[in-house]
């Protein structure tokens, strides 16, 4: 009778040392570094040479993507200030305070951007990317990821790497809709790549996902449309209607 | 109605097509779905958080992923009606892919789905490359790039490192223990019958993957009833940017003196258009496989029709455009090729040329011992020596086109057009066992001849609503010419044998032959389901065949002119065949089992014109070929099958007419007018297990044979021991046949280095009649032959195999006791290469033969061929290389050749290529464009 019972916690063990042999996450906390080329971004504009050489060729900064199989959201992460400093002092940026969440039972998102210093609220389903899966594999952040190649707003490419491990669909920037999580992206039209640099399992404060509110504000498409056209009619934009439009027709996933 | 405007306008038909689907489409728009289980090969586990994403055929764009349950179950709906693709991936398995055709409603079960650890398939080329390898429904997929090989290698020194496959000396290729009978490029067949120029030609790294699947026949994949035709078939899927660009390599070498092997090859492939060229001038025996090997990778099988006629007419078309291994052969071999797809691949063309010119010069000795039933024996020796030369055109070329999604067609030709001369002088002398001559004889053979055939054929295909229903007509024709001068001259005299007085016999003579055949044929097969799993099938073929044969045998006249018609000898004949083939199969068809049994019935009509004499002689026949087969799939890669077939088949001509043949004196044949058709059975049971977790692979096959009322030689050597044959019937003995082959890979399998070791045995009994002197002696026959291979791989560093086996043999004759023993011979054949720092290789392989002596042979004898080269690899990523070769270094190629058997033994030897070395340069160039 004894030894059934030890049978049985033998078996028991044995069984869980074959799932963990095969572990699938459900909730994790990523740590992405995304990286702007500076010198390619600006090549073509009249920024003077010395200028540009002052500048260092990447513009580093880091988001963290919290998830559970519910929800996710993504925010700006760790600073980076020191490095940063001569293009935050040249182009009066800051920390981002964009704030990406989506809820995957019912597909939607919700964005918080800020646009010329003004808060937007936007409310929209997951984005419509077409991907197509490759061959190739990339470890990243100790994941195997394997490459898919996206469009979205029929021109813009993006190249993602996503794991099969991660269960949840997510990933960098609102940039989704693949298997498994996206931990490496990279959008070679605005020189940028997003890449995990660590995967915590342990300790994920889930009550940070919620979505974003603004003060004050309504967040209807009307009521944001209105306050893009006012604010777009301020500067010397040729057509403020076209470009508020299209904040509300994703663009604000990029832009 | 649909067919009609197809006639009219084909694309106001599809528009309409289109409209009605889509409208069919929008009605039940998003109601199809699928579902299925995800489980574990080697645990049998059902899979949790596996990844179903199904893409869309048409761009392969994803369209919807899901995970499935704990259960590993998932189910997907709310699909439109149309095809796609199921991507099933699991970490640390291989990707899982499979068709989908869903209708407009209801949930398709995809069944069971069970994904294979990639870490039982290649530990090491996880980590590095993933994707290495993967299981695409039936088809197993190499991604090139994850099988490293050295740079400038061929696709050959790929498919050397692919698990599964094996190429034998001579670039005939194994794969999971079976021949391959195709190898395609890019889905499309690369100079016809000829893989070697693929494999050897082609640059591994402009290999994209490399998929290896039992091709069905076109039928089944046309029909989607299984025949149970497979022929394993290898596809090499080129890189993107290789079909956008050219390749090719040059390659001339040269000893200085004597010896010179050149081959060159250029490759443009633009987008679907590919235009290929090579060019091969060797006088060192290299060009390609022998046609008897070339004839295994025949390009539409499905597309013969046989007038059932057997041997009835001959073909007097000897092909003879392959250097056989004696003599020393010259040879120019070159050919081009074109292809190219449009209309969304719904047009496909493939078009290609080749011209093969041989001249060989030989010599070879013979001596021999004959045992003659009263005891006597006679022994014999004969020199001879010849000279050959043959022009070859060959053209090859298919169309296809896909009319619309229920209808194919496809249109393909074959032509030759050969010249050949040859000149063979001999002597030969026999004597008695008392060493007293018995004759002595002096020949001049010269022939002079050309011959053409040109075939075409038509085959369309049509399916219907209902699954499994369709219908297939083939039209074809065939028209096959030659005409062919022969001049003998010889000079032979026979002893008494106890004054030793000779008679003299002189002969001078030509012999003019001329034969055309043309042929035109059709078959209708349809097959209708006549229940679950079952299906039926109806056919029926019609040929007729018209042949005209002249033969004019002249004697040479006082002018020095060939004038004197010699009527005993000199003949012209028409032949009229129509035959009439129906045939049922009735086949059971569930899934991993395939039954069929059935059989045709050929009603033929054979009319025989003798046109000297005017005299008309008609025959009708009636062929049987029953069939029986058993399939069973255990998996894929594990099946079982069995077989049995018998045929009817009729006496040739020559073993028919009562003409004498006398071109050689020595030896005359004459036909026997009353010879009985034959009839054959034949069984063979087949089982192939390859595992992939091992890389194990295991094939038994089993086949036993026997003839009914075989025709067989009656043989009459007189007094002067000049041969008289002629053809009766007798009942053969059985023939048995056996192999056992297995491999596997040992130890840890990666990328980078690997062990294989193998053992295969070979079982062989079989036995024979014939007459001598109207005794009627059988010999049997029974041999095994086993032996050990082992080969070992480290990239980079050194490839090292090898093989031997040993073989006994004893043979059987109630016709006296010489060649009746025991012998046994072994063959051993190692080969190395050593990659050395600076880019050098030194390569050697090393074959030897040894026969000990027996009963028949009194001396032992061995013969050891070793070659070896050092090659030196320069120029950016290796493509070019200059190598230095020497072949046979102890020249001890003789062209020897023993044999015994029936009471009788003898010896050959010819000439053969000797000791040589070879220095060439070899430069692999490719560009994008």
């Amino acid at each position: 009778m004894k030894y059934r019972h030890l049978l049985i916690c033998i078996l028991l063990l044995f069984s869980a040392l074959e799932i963990a042999a095969q572990d699938f996450v459900t909730r994790a906390k990523i740590e992405f570094e995304k990286k702007i080329n500076m010198r390619r971004s600006l090549a073509g504009q009249n920024i003077s040479q010395q200028t540009k050489d002052m500048l260092p060729e990447f513009l580093v900064s880091y988001y963290d993507l919290i998830f559970t199989e519910g929800a996710s959201i993504y925010k700006a992460g760790r600073d980076n200030d020191a490095a940063n400093q001569p293009v935050r002092q040249m182009f009066s940026q800051s920390k981002s305070k964009n704030i990406y969440y989506t809820n995957f039972a019912t597909r939607q998102v919700v964005v918080k951007k800020e646009i010329m210093q003004e808060d937007f609220l936007f409310e929209d389903s997951i984005p419509p990317i077409k991907w197509k899966i490759g061959h190739e594999i990339r470890k990243i952040a100790g994941y195997e990821c394997r490459k898919a190649i996206g469009r979205i707003f029929d021109s813009v490419y993006l190249v993602a790497f996503y794991a099969e491990e991660l269960v949840v669909k997510g990933g960098p920037e609102g940039i989704q809709g693949l298997p498994g999580t996206i931990l490496g992206l990279a959008i070679p039209r605005y020189n940028i790549t997003w890449f995990a640099t660590k995967v915590e399992l342990a300790d994920i404060d889930e009550t940070v996902i919620v979505p974003p509110t603004i003060k004050g504000k309504k967040s209807t498409g009307e009521e944001t449309r209105t306050r893009l056209f006012k604010l777009f009619s301020k500067t010397d934009a040729k057509d403020p209607a076209a470009i508020a439009n299209g904040y509300l027709k994703y663009k604000y996933f990029l832009n | 109605m649909n067919r009609n405007c197809q006639i009219i306008d084909p694309i106001k038909c599809i528009l309409a097509c289109l409209l009605v689907l889509s409208s069919c489409q929008s009605l039940n728009a998003q109601k199809a779905g699928i579902k299925g289980v995800v489980t574990d090969s080697s645990a049998y586990k059902n899979l949790q958080y596996a990844i179903i994403a199904i893409l869309s055929k048409e761009d392969s764009t994803l369209v919807t992923t899901v995970r499935s349950s704990a259960k590993g179950t998932f189910s997907i709906d709310k699909l439109k009606a149309g095809r796609y693709f199921a991507l099933i991936t699991y970490p640390n398995m291989a990707d899982f892919i499979t068709d989908l055709n869903l209708g407009d409603t209801g949930i398709a079960d995809i069944g069971k789905i069970v994904m294979t650890s990639r870490y039982h398939l290649l530990q090491e080329v996880i980590v590095q490359s993933g994707r290495a390898i993967r299981m695409k429904g039936d088809t197993l997929e190499f991604r090139a790039d994850s099988f490293k090989v050295a740079d400038g290698a061929n696709v050959e020194e790929l498919l050397r490192r692919l698990p599964g496959i094996e190429i034998g000396k001579d670039g005939k290729i194994r794969a999971q223990g079976k021949d391959v009978t195709k190898v395609l490029v890019d889905g499309d067949e690369f100079f016809s019958d000829d893989p070697t120029l693929a494999t050897q030609y082609l640059q591994a790294k402009s290999v994209d993957k490399v998929q290896v699947f039992d091709k069905k026949s076109d039928q089944a994949v046309f029909s989607g009833v299984d025949d149970g035709v497979r022929n394993k078939t290898i596809n090499i899927q080129l890189k993107e940017n290789s079909k956008n660009g050219f390749f090719g390599k040059i390659s001339p070498g040269t000893d200085g003196k004597s010896f010179y092997n050149n081959e060159g090859m250029f490759n443009l492939f633009r987008k679907k258009e590919k235009i290929s060229a090579f060019g091969i001038v060797s006088n060192t025996g290299s060009t390609g496989l022998s046609s008897q090997d070339r004839s295994q990778y025949i390009t539409n099988i499905n597309n013969q029709i046989e007038d059932e006629t057997g041997k009835l007419i001959g073909s007097n078309i000897e092909n003879s455009e392959r250097y056989y291994g004696s003599g020393l052969p010259s040879s120019v071999y070159s050919g081009a090729q074109y292809a190219n797809k449009w209309l969304d691949n719904k047009r496909n063309i493939n078009f290609n040329y080749r011209l093969n010119q041989l001249q060989t010069n030989g010599w070879q000795n013979n001596i021999y011992s004959q045992l003659l039933p009263d005891s006597s024996l006679r022994l014999g020796k004969s020199n001879n020596t010849s000279s050959a030369y043959s022009m070859q055109h060959l053209i090859n070329g298919y169309y296809d086109l896909v009319l619309d999604s229920f209808s194919t067609m496809k249109i393909s030709v074959q032509g030759q057009k050969q010249n050949r001369t040859g000149e063979t002088e001999s002597y030969s002398e026999s004597k008695d066992s008392y060493g007293k001559l018995l004759n002595k004889s002096t020949q001049l053979n010269q022939t002079n001849g050309q011959n053409n055939y040109f075939n075409s054929s038509m085959m369309f295909q049509r399916r219907f609503r209902k699954k499994g229903r369709n219908i297939a007509v083939i039209l074809l024709q065939s028209y096959t010419g030659g005409e062919s001068e022969k001049r003998t001259e010889a000079l032979s005299f026979y002893y008494n044998t106890v004054t030793q007085n000779a008679i003299e016999d002189s002969l001078n003579q030509k012999q003019l032959n001329k034969m055309h055949t043309s042929s035109v044929a059709a078959r209708v097969t349809y097959t209708e389901p006549i229940g679950r799993d079952l299906y039926l099938t109806a056919e029926y073929s019609w040929r007729h065949t018209n042949s005209d044969k002249d033969r004019e045998v002249l004697n040479k006249g006082v002018g020095g002119n060939y004038d004197k018609l010699i009527d005993t000898l000199s003949n012209s004949y028409t032949y009229n065949i129509t035959t009439q083939l129906p045939g049922l199969t009735l086949r059971y068809n569930p899934k991993k089992l395939i039954l069929s049994a059935g059989g045709k019935l050929g009603f033929t009509s054979f009319e025989q014109i003798n046109r000297d004499i005017h005299i008309s002689t008609k025959r009708q026949f009636i062929n049987l070929f029953p069939q029986v087969q058993a399939n069973y799939n255990f998996s894929p890669t594990k099946t079982l099958n069995f077989n049995y077939s018998g045929r009817t088949e009729q006496p040739s001509i020559e073993q028919l007419q009562p003409l004498r043949e006398n071109s050689n004196p020595l030896s005359i044949t004459i036909g026997n007018p009353d010879l009985q058709p034959s009839f054959s059975h034949r069984m063979s049971l087949n089982f192939n297990d390859f595992r992939m977790a091992a890389y194990s692979s295991l094939n038994i096959n089993l086949s036993w044979s026997q003839t009914q009322n075989s025709i067989i030689g009656s043989q009459t050597i007189d007094q002067f021991n000049k041969s008289t044959t002629q053809y009766i019937n007798r009942n053969g003995l059985p023939g048995f046949f056996g192999y056992i082959g297995y491999s596997r890979r040992l130890g840890k399998v990666s990328v980078n280095a690997s062990t294989t070791i193998g053992f295969n045995v070979n079982i062989n009994s079989y036995g024979y009649i014939r007459m001598l002197n109207g005794t009627e002696i059988k010999t049997r026959q029974h041999s095994i032959s086993a032996g050990p291979r082992i080969s070992f791989y480290k990239l980079k560093q050194i490839s090292f195999s090898y093989n031997s086996n040993i073989s006994f043999t004893k043979s059987n004759s109630d016709g006296g006791n010489i060649g009746n023993n025991y012998n046994w011979q072994h063959n051993h054949n190692a080969n190395a290469t050593v990659f050395l720092p600076g880019k050098i290789e030194l390569a050697s392989d090393i074959t030897m033969n040894f026969q000990p002596a027996n009963s028949s042979f009194s001396t032992s004898r061995q013969q050891i061929k070793w070659n070896a080269s050092v090659t030196k690899k320069f120029l950016k990523n290796d493509k070019a290389q200059i190598r230095l070769a020497i072949f046979d270094i102890l020249n001890q190629n003789t062209g020897y050749n023993r044999y015994a058997s029936g009471g009788s033994i003898s010896e050959t030897a010819s000439n053969y290529i000797p000791r040589y070395a070879l220095l060439s340069l070899t430069w692999n160039f490719s560009r994008t464009l």
